[in-house]
């Protein structure tokens, strides 16, 4: 759903870094991140790749090293109190104490927020069929997710952030959990930053992908284009073709390739046309080109990254000798 | 160029699937569609990509919007749902041919592959079993 201000940022960070030791390696490193106003943003990584250090950054928890971050229009570390007001937060467990029971929970939730609505909490725990009386301990963990979505949409947030919220939860509590966020998209077009392994439902959901790897962000782009411009070429060579092709060839938009036996599959990101003229060139007997799912993009980025990277040390090394 | 179902863009899931349903008899001529809510919160899929297969589908002149009521099948949908299903048919079966021409099977051998499809999916000859397809 496009809003009125369309070109603005709901979250926008800048250089935002954090180490975590004085001269230790960054755990985010340089983050540029754009979530636009009224998008769903899915924030795709490995584990360890940052994902939940930079949600702590924006949510205020963590204060960066160096760069910045805006909420809304709003710095999190100069003015956390207005912050808060305009976000809710899933975090990837809850934080309560298990003797509580879910009304005090509620209750201490709706203390902290000027713009409570009780009623609308009252019916969302309704629907999702919480007994307030229950203890949090008790809660399996596909109520306890949909209770901490709820809380986190208690105060009606124009900015929603979820970090790993469907992590381990059953299909039935997953399917829940989403058509509740998907709702909540429709009904009121909020902004939905979320960060999720379960790249599937990140490719129906998100209508932006951000990709962070070693706390950079690798890649961030409009779904659509993404997977419109990202293609997998099988091309079937012969044996003089495959040592050419191993050895010099490199189509500019290449992300990945690999060899096996006589054939060459190549992963290349826009001028797919110009890629597939280039392998046409070396002589090749067959040429598929395949769409791919946000699941084989995230893969072949992510290898052709740290394929990169090897051949970068390869360099330094024989620079140094 | 090859296209596995399950990697086409997802608003082109939607379409086709929706096409399907109509061409079926799902829905009819003059009945409504799901509304984008729906079918948004039911498949997990954002709004703006269900807009957007419902979009597609409206420029076909299969669906029509009926302000303040939603989306309806037009009375031509059905017979226009048809041919464009007759299409995808076409271009999954020429992906099937493509990967026989490609094992150097024989023009036989691809046309008992086919038979042997049809078979495995009818319970009585003649009479497909439905099956559903999720995006």
């Amino acid at each position: 759903m496009s809003s009125d201000s369309a070109g603005e940022f709901a979250i926008e960070t800048l250089g935002l870094t954090k180490r975590f030791k004085r001269h230790g390696a960054a755990v985010v490193d340089g983050l540029d991140l754009r979530v636009p106003r009224g998008s769903v943003y899915g924030f795709i990584g490995l584990n360890g790749a940052g994902k939940s250090t930079t949600i702590r950054m924006l949510m205020g928890l963590l204060r960066p090293t160096s760069g910045g971050c805006q909420l809304g229009s709003v710095d999190p570390h100069r003015e956390p109190v207005l912050a808060r007001r305009g976000v809710g937060y899933v975090p990837d467990r809850i934080t309560a104490y298990a003797w509580m029971r879910v009304s005090k929970l509620v209750g201490f939730c709706a203390a902290m927020q000027p713009r409570w609505d009780s009623a609308a909490v009252g019916q969302m725990l309704q629907r999702a069929r919480i007994d307030p009386a229950q203890r949090v301990g008790k809660l399996s963990k596909g109520t306890a997710a949909k209770l901490s979505l709820i809380l986190a949409l208690g105060h009606d947030p124009e900015i929603l952030i979820l970090d790993e919220p469907t992590d381990g939860l059953d299909p039935i509590a997953r399917d829940e959990f989403l058509e509740h966020v998907i709702g909540s998209v429709c009904d009121r077009g909020r902004t939905v930053m979320m960060s999720s392994h379960s790249l599937a439902d990140v490719q129906k959901m998100a209508d932006v992908i951000g990709l962070i790897h070693e706390g950079k962000m690798l890649l961030q782009a409009r779904t659509e284009e993404l997977l419109a411009g990202t293609k997998r070429i099988r091309a079937v060579l012969d044996d003089v073709s495959l040592s050419t092709a191993a050895s010099a060839a490199r189509p500019s938009a290449l992300v990945w390739s690999r060899i096996e036996g006589r054939q060459w599959t190549l992963t290349v990101r826009g001028s797919t046309g110009e890629s597939v003229e280039q392998v046409r060139a070396l002589g090749a007997k067959s040429i598929e080109v395949q769409d791919m799912t946000l699941d084989d993009i995230f893969r072949d980025v992510v290898r052709g990254h740290a394929a990169g990277h090897l051949e970068t040390h390869r360099r330094e090394a024989i620079a140094c000798s | 160029m090859t296209t596995n179902p399950s990697n086409l863009p997802v608003f082109q899931q939607v379409a086709d699937q929706l096409r399907q349903k109509i061409a079926a008899g799902i829905f009819r001529p003059g009945e409504a569609v799901p509304s984008i809510r729906t079918q948004a919160t039911a498949l997990h899929i954002n709004p703006n990509t269900i807009k957007r297969a419902y979009d597609e589908l409206q420029m076909e002149g299969i669906l029509e919007h009926r302000p303040g009521l939603g989306l309806f099948v037009t009375a031509a949908g059905a017979v226009k749902a048809n041919t464009q299903t007759a299409q995808v048919l076409l271009a999954t079966f020429a992906n099937g041919v493509r990967i026989g021409i490609a094992a150097r099977l024989s023009k036989a051998e691809i046309d008992s592959a086919y038979a042997k499809a049809w078979e495995s999916l009818t319970d009585t000859p003649g009479r497909a079993i439905h099956q559903e397809i999720t995006p």
